[in-house]
């Protein structure tokens, strides 16, 4: 092979060819040296771009300011100012509800602008999942406020729209979901005024009523609408925001009773997150498809993710996530038919869970634990297990459900009449409680 | 010491994907496209790290790697793509990158909108005035250029639009994630209702179509180019960018511009050297990630 030649003998090349004395060579080179190919491909692109009009015109642009710089300027320091006196404001009040509702602030005029809007809705963002009440009494200022801005303005329709979505968005943690729906279909309404960026703020709304759904049994109402905002949160970009909303369609899919999508959905959460290097959510993706693959008798799938799964959660010292990914580990040994080791696995888990506090869990597990036990025919102490298993519900009809469950499971093991069958059928009841609660306990056939 | 992992090659070990399937896939793309594929010694040392890619380097291997498994990734699932040059707002170019979700798309269609928003390798927001203005200057010419190229809008209807875009950022800043990639998400809908609206006020011509021109597409990648191109030209020192306005668009002789700036005909040929070389050097920075 000839020399390699550089940019400048390569630019000079692309700038005539046929008057480039060393042509024939340059071309043979050019032929068999891909770096050389690829270095004169941008050389010609440059020389194309040089004498192209579009060039420069777009240089031209680039120097020139543009004709409403000025406006824009002026919108940007009147945000910032007014952002900067909304926070010096709020600040000292936001530090206790005591002071907050204190200051009735929807009443004092100082307060009436669309920064001091914007800013308790970011601050209620921030509080929705330790102060939920809290959240609530700020969105619920910031929408009085907004509705006191002066009419006429756009400024005032688009941040009551976020008043309204974030208010929706505190009556979801508060588990008031009927209010949470009638205040999303309030901001639907609203983001009716910047074309340009509407479908995202619509997004975020599908998003958080697809979430409501979720929580309140209607997974199959939720799975179109967390699709649609994954679709819109990618298409601006926001991989954050996609990523929840693909979470949120692949949990719906599992209530759903698709777990072999569910999985597949949950692979795209783990691939964004390993992606985007978020541990915990990718250790989360890898747990739920895990399982998913588990619920779809897939234990093959299963054990690697729930594996690396495991890794993650112990590097990231969460304890409890790391137990449930041993518990799931020991379901993926009895799938494939290791049942003693199973059997030791889940009952160390068992313990494991209940001294976490997690008393549910701990119950699904004892009931995993008998189940496996019968499987070995091994019932000594499974009734004794059985009848110690507690458990914790938000309301006393689900309490209640599940007290008849376990009630009849205690029946079946003193008549000797308890088999896995039996066992499994009380545990798939239990595990659906928390998502459809006024379901009452049916006996197998 | 050993070469860390590259994130292609800890993408492909994930998915249990062999070199030679990539290969071959790419190269199936890169006919159907017409674009150069790319050698498995290339790609093994790529994947190794001990290469550095370009654009269509990049572009071909999420393709084919989207092709082979179906899963919708990005360029940056694969490579670490840098920022472009430091202190500056990053503008055009990027072949596949940041699909922004939609993963790569195979067909040359939907090329270049991806490449659109492969461009966006640095995304953090204005931190004052001063980098606002910036974002608004620069990031402005290529919204402006989506709405018009891609979507046939008017110029100054395209301004109006970039202008009502960054207004309505202003509003949103707090929860805007990641700045350029929903600049570029909004300008697209922003053009979309434009065209909408115009179609309810007055018949459209058929260059007004609200799917991106066809025709637009197919040159989206020139279009690319040369937006990276005046990007470059544009930091360019008055004298640099005027010489070579004057010898290669205006097709001006070398005698004629050292008349005009009062020097001598090799001094103008060692400026349009040294000023290539310097669009060179800016335009490689911008271009792969090196």
């Amino acid at each position: 092979m000839t020399r390699h030649y550089d940019d400048d003998e390569l630019s000079d090349y692309a700038l005539a060819p046929s008057l480039d004395p060393g042509r024939e060579a340059i071309e043979q080179h050019v032929a068999a040296c891909a770096a050389c190919r690829t270095r004169l491909q941008i050389a010609q692109e440059l020389e194309e771009a040089f004498r192209d009009d579009e060039v420069w015109g777009a240089v031209d642009l680039l120097l020139t300011r543009p004709q409403r710089l000025e406006a824009a300027r002026a919108e940007y320091a009147r945000i910032e100012r007014e952002d900067a006196e909304a926070e010096a404001l709020l600040s000292p009040l936001l530090k206790s509800p005591l002071r907050f509702r204190g200051a009735e602030i929807d009443t004092d005029s100082r307060f009436h602008t669309g920064a001091v809007v914007r800013n308790l809705c970011l601050a209620a963002h921030a509080r929705h999942e330790k102060q939920p009440q809290f959240s609530l009494v700020i969105t619920n200022a910031a929408c009085r406020i907004a509705l006191q801005l002066p009419k006429g303005g756009t400024e005032r329709r688009a941040v009551l729209a976020l008043a309204v979505r974030e208010r929706a968005n505190a009556f979801r943690y508060l588990g008031r979901f009927a209010e949470g729906l009638k205040s999303l279909d309030d901001a639907e309404k609203l983001f009716d005024q910047s074309p340009g960026t509407d479908p995202f703020d619509l997004a975020i709304v599908s998003y958080i009523r697809a979430t409501i759904y979720l929580k309140s049994g209607r997974a199959a109402e939720g799975l179109p609408l967390a699709k649609e905002a994954a679709e819109v949160f990618r298409e601006y970009g926001d991989r954050s925001r996609e990523l929840a909303a693909v979470m949120a369609e692949a949990v719906c899919l599992t209530y759903t009773g698709h777990p072999n999508e569910a999985a597949e959905t949950f692979e795209r959460v783990a691939l964004i997150a390993r992606a985007t290097e978020q541990p915990e959510i990718l250790a989360r993706a890898l747990q739920n498809a895990g399982e998913a693959y588990l619920a779809a008798s897939n234990h093959e799938q299963a054990t690697p993710r729930l594996i690396e799964a495991l890794a993650l959660f112990d590097n990231l010292a969460l304890a409890t996530e790391r137990t449930r990914s041993v518990w799931k580990l020991a379901s993926a040994r009895a799938a494939e038919g290791a049942l003693h080791e199973a059997a030791e696995q889940l009952d160390r888990v068992r313990a494991e869970l209940a001294e976490l506090g997690l008393t549910n869990d701990a119950a699904l597990a004892t009931l995993e634990w008998a189940e496996v036990m019968l499987a070995l025919g091994e019932s000594s102490g499974v009734a004794e297990r059985c009848a110690a298993i507690a458990v914790d519900f938000e309301t006393e009809g689900m309490l209640r459900n599940a007290r008849i469950a376990l009630a009849y499971l205690q029946e079946a093991l003193r008549a000797g009449d308890a088999t896995p069958d039996v066992v499994r059928h009380v545990r798939a009841y239990l595990t659906e409680i928390p998502n459809r609660p006024a379901a009452a306990f049916v006996r197998p056939a | 010491m050993p070469r860390p992992q590259t994130r292609l090659q800890q993408f492909i070990d994930q998915l249990g994907l062999k070199a030679k399937d990539i290969t071959d896939e790419a190269y199936r793309i890169s006919m159907a496209e017409g674009v150069e594929s790319i050698s498995r010694q290339h790609f093994l040392r790529l994947r190794q790290g001990s290469a550095s890619a370009t654009a269509e380097r990049i572009y071909i291997i999420v393709a084919a790697v989207q092709s082979l498994t179906g899963m919708l990734i990005r360029a940056t699932d694969l490579f670490v793509l840098q920022p472009a040059t430091p202190g500056h707002v990053s503008l055009p170019w990027e072949g596949p990158d940041g699909l922004s979700g939609h993963g790569l798309p195979v067909s040359s269609r939907h090329r270049s909108s991806g490449s659109w928003k492969g461009i966006v390798t640095e995304d953090s927001h204005p931190a004052d005035a001063q980098a606002f203005e910036a974002l608004y200057t620069e990031y402005g010419v290529l919204l402006r250029s989506i709405a018009m190229r891609r979507y046939n809008v008017p110029p100054d209807d395209a301004e109006a639009l970039v202008h009502d875009i960054f207004t309505a950022y202003l509003q949103r800043r707090k929860y805007v994630r990641e700045l350029k990639p929903w600049l570029i998400g909004a300008i697209g809908n922003a053009s979309k209702d434009y065209l909408r609206r115009r179609r309810r006020e007055e018949p459209l011509l058929p260059e007004h179509d609200e799917i991106a021109d066809q025709g637009a597409e197919e040159h989206a990648e020139r279009w690319i180019v040369n937006m990276t191109a005046a990007t470059v030209i544009a930091r360019l020192g008055e004298k640099c960018r005027e010489t070579l306005r004057s010898y290669y668009f205006r097709e001006e002789s070398k005698e004629s511009i050292a008349h005009r700036l009062a020097t001598s005909p090799a001094y103008v040929l060692q400026l349009l050297v040294s000023c290539r070389r310097r669009v060179r050097a800016l335009y490689d920075s911008m271009r792969s990630d090196r």
